[in-house]
This record gives structure tokens, sequence and C-alpha cells, in this order.
């Protein structure tokens, strides 16, 4: 019987264990996903809620109502059109369709729903229809719009600016739009007949998963200066393209290609190139450079060749403390993941390293990035919900910043910036330049296959009263330095005025 | 547990029922008679039996029995709140399961009576027929096809075969623990196992697979055979994944319940919904909308609660179920005999791991198999089954007791 005694109570422990993790998991699982379970747009009790209750306000930082509610509960938007446009995936629309807006993710507090008990229990006994709570989002509407405004020109793009020192999302827009107040038109009507998705209701700054180009070169730079010793003393030799074989994708030292060479070769239509080439854009190349030289000019061969000093391996490690394939679950915003993929050899590792191969970011999580270098190496959690007054006027929840991780020490952090300065002050970035202010910066040219390439651009104004940081995409726009470098300049420099 | 310390528990259940069904009683503005004369009923059946039971029991271990008529309260509110028609049926089924654990109790007193290789031939080969019947004369519900519909009422032949499961294994490993000699238990276990499979109960394969596994080990300490076994188990598990296509959608539904809304996520994603709608204390009894989520009333009860009643009433469910793996745990280990012994750490695990695996599938921590919550879920048979399982722990509790008083008297 001792035995039997000491194996049952093994048996009894492994199913206390199992009890110990359901409990554990549920309460995790309550926390991480709970209010999204709730407002989901399948939830009935949302729509049921809706038709009890008068939703609550949604407004900007600076008190403009963005969304409110008339007597009979319908759901009346601002008056400006291209405001209501500019922030559309910011609110979100009274049909569900993009489930990520604030009429979505905030609709617990919008119908009422966070009431506490003793607010459920006077709601049973009180007849009037009840009113939500007023939702004080961190955007700034007239920032919003204005930088809304600079992507009309373009096929689509976005542009996210956060204050880097607490999250908090100023602009998140997203090119095209769609206006919430005519939303119901991609609804299908009695035929069955919706208008046609035409992407306007993709939020591209959370939903959008980009090739990054060099803007990459950031993590590729961190993890250099991390894992590489001197390696700002570095000398990037860039002679012209690298050569890997066609098989295998190693590189190939021997082999020289002169950029006389390789720029003959570009304009030649019949080439049929010998080997794999990792080039430079238009085929500058630089002799040799520094790391800091290199990052300021972007040079993919000199990216390539610390790619391979690095592997694969540190620059996912880097890739991963940024964020980049991590599976976000911020209370206030869905930001799809980002992701990086190992190249099998040498040849994909130097692309992946430069941002093409099969890398991928979404723009906010690229404005994390930047901000998490600016404020010394912390990456603050994204925050979208400033306020909650409930209709007594108390403000039942307030701002909570966190930091959600802290990707590079306060040293690699102020060596990042020194090179993203370099970027704005004699690079490629040269166009984000404002005078009286220091903006750090990086621009990327991402080749997609389509007619123009994607132009990047992200950084921030190194300012205690002023800690803005950006990413722009603009989708066909270019280049990086020519077109969204320009653009994060106008949006940060209104910033600065509007204080 | 002394008695009088916990009779005065049931008392809680009073209040609990009273204020519950007070609640329903007056939800449609007029005064419903019929709510309270359920709660009166029912607290009649708990409190009868109770008395009857400390009486003819001294030791009687009333904590246990308290724990599922809790257990059985919270899901009775539920079912008279869904539809009092079912409450009613439910009602009956709590006072037949009541009656038969009264009677297994005072009818065997002395488990070790039992323990007889010809009895347990006769309970093997009649189980194993009584688990084919669905087969024969069944009907599909849910996708198995695990059930008898006898007119008046349907059985699941699944539910009462755990019963004859755990008795064969306390049988055999009592005395046995060479494989060999446990030839005839392994046949029988392997044709349940078989059988259950066929009819696409795998929710109850989970459950008589953890069973076995815990009484083998119990018995026999070896490691390795046991988890050889698991092993095997794990692979029946992926031989299933890969040919029911079934179970592919659970397992689909399970990594992402939102992206197959509309197909297999459908109940997964409004049991979540449900519970995160309810917060911390619930929407209040009556004001959730627990219709939408499928199974609401017999598998999916947890979510229903945790809407109506709030996530704290669910961890209390939770903690219910842990005191009663307590209780039953120190009633296998304080056993004197190997075959008491394994009685009740069969009983015990079959309730602990029924409990888990469906708590477990709602709150998306494992795939969804469809089995009823012990006690709180609404059907007859896992009632009937549950109590049985409770009167043989009971059975083993006052085993104990008398050899403990005889121990002090010498």
């Amino acid at each position: 019987m001792k035995a039997f005694r000491k194996n049952a109570r093994a048996v009894f422990a492994v199913t206390l264990a199992l009890f110990a993790l359901l409990s554990g998991y549920f309460v995790y699982a309550l926390r991480t996903y709970g209010t999204r379970w709730q407002t989901n747009p399948y939830n009935v009790r949302v729509q049921n809620q809706k038709s009890a209750v008068i939703a609550g306000d949604i407004k900007d930082r600076n008190g403009i109502v963005l969304v409110t509610s008339d007597a009979e509960g319908g759901r009346v938007y601002a008056n400006s059109r291209t405001l209501r446009k500019a922030l559309a995936h910011v609110t979100g629309d009274n049909y569900g369709l993009t489930s990520t807006g604030a009429e979505s993710f905030f609709a617990n507090y919008l119908l009422g729903m966070d009431n506490g008990l003793f607010d459920t229990i006077g709601k049973v006994f009180s007849s009037e229809k009840q009113r939500g709570s007023d939702v004080v989002l961190t955007v700034d509407a007239e920032l919003t719009k204005y930088a809304y405004g600079l992507l009309s020109d373009y096929a689509g793009g976005a542009i996210v600016v956060m204050n880097y020192k607490t999250g908090e999302i100023l602009v998140m827009t997203s090119s095209p739009s769609f206006d919430p107040e005519t939303a119901d038109e991609y609804l299908p009507d009695e035929e069955g007949n919706a208008k046609e998705d035409d992407g306007a209701l993709v939020n591209r700054a959370t939903a959008g998963q980009y090739t990054p180009g060099s803007v990459f070169k950031i993590i590729t730079a961190a993890a250099a200066i991390r894992y590489l010793p001197n390696a700002m003393d570095l000398t990037l030799s860039c002679g012209g393209p690298l050569a890997f074989d066609k098989q295998t994708g190693a590189f190939l030292e021997a082999v020289d290609i002169t950029p006389e060479e390789d720029k003959r070769n570009r304009s030649d239509p019949d080439y049929v190139p010998e080997y794999l080439l990792v080039r430079d854009y238009q085929s500058s190349y630089h002799d040799e450079l520094t790391l800091k030289q290199a990052f300021a000019k972007s040079c993919n061969v000199s990216f390539a060749r610390l790619s391979m000093m690095l592997g694969s391996d540190k620059i996912a490690s880097m890739a991963r403390s940024f964020g980049i394939g991590e599976d976000f679950t911020f209370p206030d915003v869905a930001l799809y993941s980002s992701s990086y993929v190992k190249g099998k050899n040498q040849y994909e590792t130097a692309w992946s390293a430069v941002g093409q191969h099969k890398d991928i970011l979404t723009p906010l999580n690229l404005c994390m990035i930047s901000a998490a270098i600016a404020n010394d190496g912390a990456m603050m959690e994204p925050k979208l919900l400033k306020r909650v007054v409930n209709s007594s006027n108390y403000i039942t929840a307030s701002l909570q910043t966190a930091v959600y991780a802290t990707p590079l020490t306060k040293d690699e952090a102020a060596l990042m910036r020194e090179l993203m300065q370099a970027v704005v002050e004699s690079g490629t970035g040269t166009a984000a330049k404002i005078s009286g202010y220091t903006v750090c910066g990086k621009t990327g040219t991402a080749q997609t296959g389509k007619a123009e390439d994607d132009a990047w651009f992200t950084g921030f104004v190194y300012d205690d009263d002023h800690p803005y940081a950006i990413a722009v995409i603009v989708e066909q726009g270019g280049s990086g330095g020519g077109t969204a470098a320009p653009i994060a300049k106008k949006v940060l420099k209104k910033a600065i005025e509007l204080g | 547990m002394k008695r009088g310390r916990t009779g005065g528990l049931l008392s809680l259940i009073v209040v609990f029922e009273l204020s519950a069904f007070a609640l329903l009683a007056f939800r449609n503005g007029a005064l419903d008679p019929d709510a309270f004369i359920t709660a009166g009923i029912l607290f009649a059946v708990f409190a009868g039996s109770y008395a009857l039971l400390t009486a003819a029991f001294r030791h009687l271990d009333g904590f246990l029995l308290i724990i599922v008529y809790a257990l059985i309260s919270v899901g009775m509110v539920v079912q008279y709140r869904i539809n009092p028609d079912i409450a009613y049926k439910q009602l009956i089924a709590v006072a037949i399961g009541v009656a038969a654990m009264a009677f297994v109790m005072i009818f065997f007193r002395k488990p070790e009576r039992l323990n007889s290789l010809k009895l347990c031939a006769v309970v093997m080969v009649g189980a194993a027929g009584f688990l084919a019947l669905p087969l024969a004369i069944g009907s599909v519900q849910g996708g198995a096809k695990n059930w008898i519909d006898l007119g008046f009422f349907s059985l699941q032949p699944g539910e009462l075969v755990k019963i004859a499961l755990i008795y064969a294994l306390a049988v055999y490993l009592s005395e046995r623990t060479k494989l060999k000699k446990l030839i005839p238990v392994g046949v029988f276990v392997l044709c349940l196992m078989a059988l259950l499979v066929l009819e696409r109960d795998l929710g109850a394969a989970l459950i008589y697979a953890g069973v076995i596994a815990a009484m083998y080990y119990a018995a026999t300490g070896n490691v390795w055979i046991t988890a050889a076994g698991l092993g095997v188990g794990a692979g029946a598990a992926a031989l299933c994944y890969a040919l029911f296509s079934h179970v592919r959608a659970r397992v689909a539904a399970w990594k992402n319940p939102w992206s197959s809304y509309y197909g297999g996520g459908y109940q997964i994603a409004q049991g979540l919904m449900a519970i995160a709608s309810g917060g911390l204390f619930g929407l209040g009894l009556n004001l959730g909308m627990p219709k939408v989520i499928p199974a609401y009333h017999t598998d999916y009860i947890f979510a229903v609660i945790c809407e109506e009643m709030g996530i704290i009433v669910g961890f209390c469910v939770i903690a219910l179920y842990v005191l009663l793996l307590i209780r039953g745990m120190s009633i296998a280990l304080d056993a004197s005999d190997r075959f008491s012994a394994l009685l009740a750490l069969g009983c015990t695990v079959y309730i602990a791991l029924q409990a888990f695996i469906i708590l477990g599938g709602i709150i998306k921590l494992i795939p969804l198999t469809g089995v009823t919550l012990p006690f709180v879920s609404y059907g007859g048979s896992s009632m009937l089954t549950g109590l049985v399982a409770i009167a043989i722990l009971e059975v083993v509790a006052a085993q104990n007791g008398r050899r403990r008083e005889g121990e002090r008297e010498f």
C-alpha cells in the first residue's frame, strides 16, 4: 500500500496540475483577450446593447468630437469629409466592417458595458435609456487630417506618428480610406450586391504587411552594434556588386565586378547574369565606408558584408527583440505581425539584411522601432485610449503607459541615433531636415515587383518637448528619400507647430 | 470531517438557491410559483438524502456530498433560467441519481465483497454489449452516434460504462500487476476504446484513456508502460485526426475559432464572447443571451454560468472541482486495501478529468470535445453516473472511518 500511495499521489499531483493550468490560462486569456472577445463584431450582445444604450462620443486628444450620437441613438460623424476619411480607421464604423476601430474596439466603454456592479443593479431599476461613456483618443485630428492629405496624390500608404516617451499614437492614417458616414455601401444590399472591396477598409498602418526595404537596415545595424566588436570603426568595402553562386547561394569572394561593368550590364537588355548579385540602388558604389557612412548612404553591398559577418541568427534575434515576429496583443491596437525569415544561404541572408527577401514590416511596428531608439532603447506599448468619461462625468479609465520591451541598451540606442542622424544630415534622408531640430531617420525604397517602388521613411525628432516618432509608407511612391522623407518632414513640422 | 460541521453548509446552498430562484420567479413581472416549487423539491432531495445518509453512515464524508449538491444547484438554476421544462427533467434525473447513490451506498457497504473475478467477467461482457448498443439502435447527436432513444428519455451508455471500467480495472489491478495476467481486462479496455471511436465519441474516449492510465500507474508504478500506453493513445488520436474530418475541423477551430466562424469555430467563439461579456460579476441572471451559444445547457453550460453569474462564479465552479478532487484524493489515500483505493482513485480521476476536458475546451486551452460538465450539465446519464461514482467514494470513505474507529479501540 505504501508504493500504491506514492503512485496515487503522483497521479493526483498531475490532475491537480491540470486544474492549476486551467485556472492560470483562464486568467491569462481573460486579461489578454477578454476585451477583444467581448467587443468582437460577431458578439450579438454588443449589437443588442446598441439598441438599448445611446453610445458615447469619440473625441480626439484636444476634445474635437469625431463621432457622437443623436437623440435616437444614431451615430453622427464629424462634418468634414476629409477628417472623417483621415480618421476612418481610428474611429471605425458602426457596422463592424472594420473590427479594429474605436467603435468596435472600445465598444465596451461606448456602450457602458464596463459599468461596475452597482451601475448594473441601478440599470435594472431605471427605465430611461442609458448613455454609454465618452472615449477620448490619443490622436490629434487636425494633424491626422493634414497627414492624410499628403498621401492623396499616391496609390496608397500610411502614416503613423507616436509620442516616443508615452507610446501615444497622434496620427494613424491609411489611404485609400472610406467615409464612415456612408460605410453601409460596403454592406450587401437586398440583392446581395455590395460596393466592391477596394482595400479602403484595411488599416494599412496596422494590417499593411509591407516589404521594408532599406528601413530594415536599422535592425541589421543594431545587430552589428551589439554583436560585432568596435562596430563603429569597421570599414566595409563597396567596390561593386557582390556575386553569389547561382546554385548554392554562397558568396564568391574572388569574383570582381567593377561598377562600370555593372552599369553596362544593367543597361544591356540581353545580358544574362552569370551570378546572383547584391547591388546598390541605381548601381552607385562607394569604395570604403564606415558603418555610419554605409548606413547614411544606405549601401546594400556594405550591409550584405555585415550580414555575412553577423549570420542570420543574430539578425533574427535583433529583429525579434524589436517585436518582429511577435504576436502583438496590445489592449488598444490590433497590430498584425511583422516577420523576418532567415535566409537559407548567404545570398538570401544578404538580401534579408537589407529588407528584401521575405522581410515584412507593418508601419506601426516600424514607428515603434524608431520610437524605441529615440527613447533610450525602451519600446513603449502603442496607446490609443487617453481617457474614458462615463455618463456621470467620472473618469473611469485613463492612459496607462507601459514599456512593451527594451530591445536596446541606452548606449546602443545612442549609437543608433548617431547613425540615424547622419542619414538626415548628410545621407539619403536630407529632405527630412527641420531647421532648429535634431531629426534622425532612415529611408527605404522597397522593390515589390510593382511599376514603382514603395517609398519608406521612419525617424523621429529628438527633442524633449516634441518627442515624435514617425513612419511613412507611400505605395509606389518612388524613392524613400525623394517621396517619403519630405512627407515625414511636413508632418513632423506640423506636429511641432501644433505643440 | 465531523458530522454537523458540514450540515451547516447546506444552508449556504439554500441561500444560493432561494436568491437565484427568486430572481427567476419574478423575471416575467408576474410571480412564477413553479420556480419556488422547483427549488423546494430540489432542496428536499438534498436535505432528505443528506439526513438519511448521515443517519445510516457514521463516517459519511458530508463535505463531498455538499460539494456535489452545490454543483447540482448551480446547474439547476441555469436549467430553469434557460427553460423550466428542461429543469423539471433534470430534477427527475437528480432525484433518480440521488436515489441510486443512496441505494449503492446502503446495499454495497462492504466493497471488498464485489472484488470477484466472476462478477467482473459478467460486468465486462455486459458493459461491452451495452456500449455497443448505440451502434445497432442508436441515434446520432452532434456528430457522435452514442445515444439510445428510449422514448421518454434517452440513454448514453458511454457514461454508465465508465463505472464498469473503473470497477473492472480495480478488480484486476488490485491483485495483479504483471501484463500477462491483465490480458482479460486489457481486451475489455481495448473493446471499449474501439467502440467509442466507432461511435465517434472521442471526448469519452479521452476520459477513458485518462482513467486507464491513472489507475494502471497507481497500481503498478510502471512509468514506462504507462508512458508507452499514453504514446499509443496519442498515436491513435493522431490517426483519428488523419481519418475524421470532424476531428480536423475541431482542431482548426481550436487554433483560430474566428477565422472559421461560420464553420467549426462558431461554438467556441460564441462561448468566448459570452464569457468575456459577462465580466467579473456577470450580466445578471436572465440578462444575458445564452441561447446564441450552441449546447448552452449541456456541454457549454460553463459559458452561460460565466456570462450571467460572472467569471467569479466560474472560478467558484472550478474551485468546487478542485475541492472534490482533494476530497476524493484523501479518501483514496486513506483506503486500507488496494481494491477500495483503486475504486476511489478511478472515480475521482474520472470526474476531475471530465471537468477539465470540457472546461479547457470552452476556454480554448485544449481542442473542444463535447462532454458534459459533471453534475452541472443537463443530462440524466451523466448525472446518474456521477452520483454513482460519488456513492463509491462515500462507501470507501465510510469503510475508512470504520477502520479508524476500530484502530482507536484497540
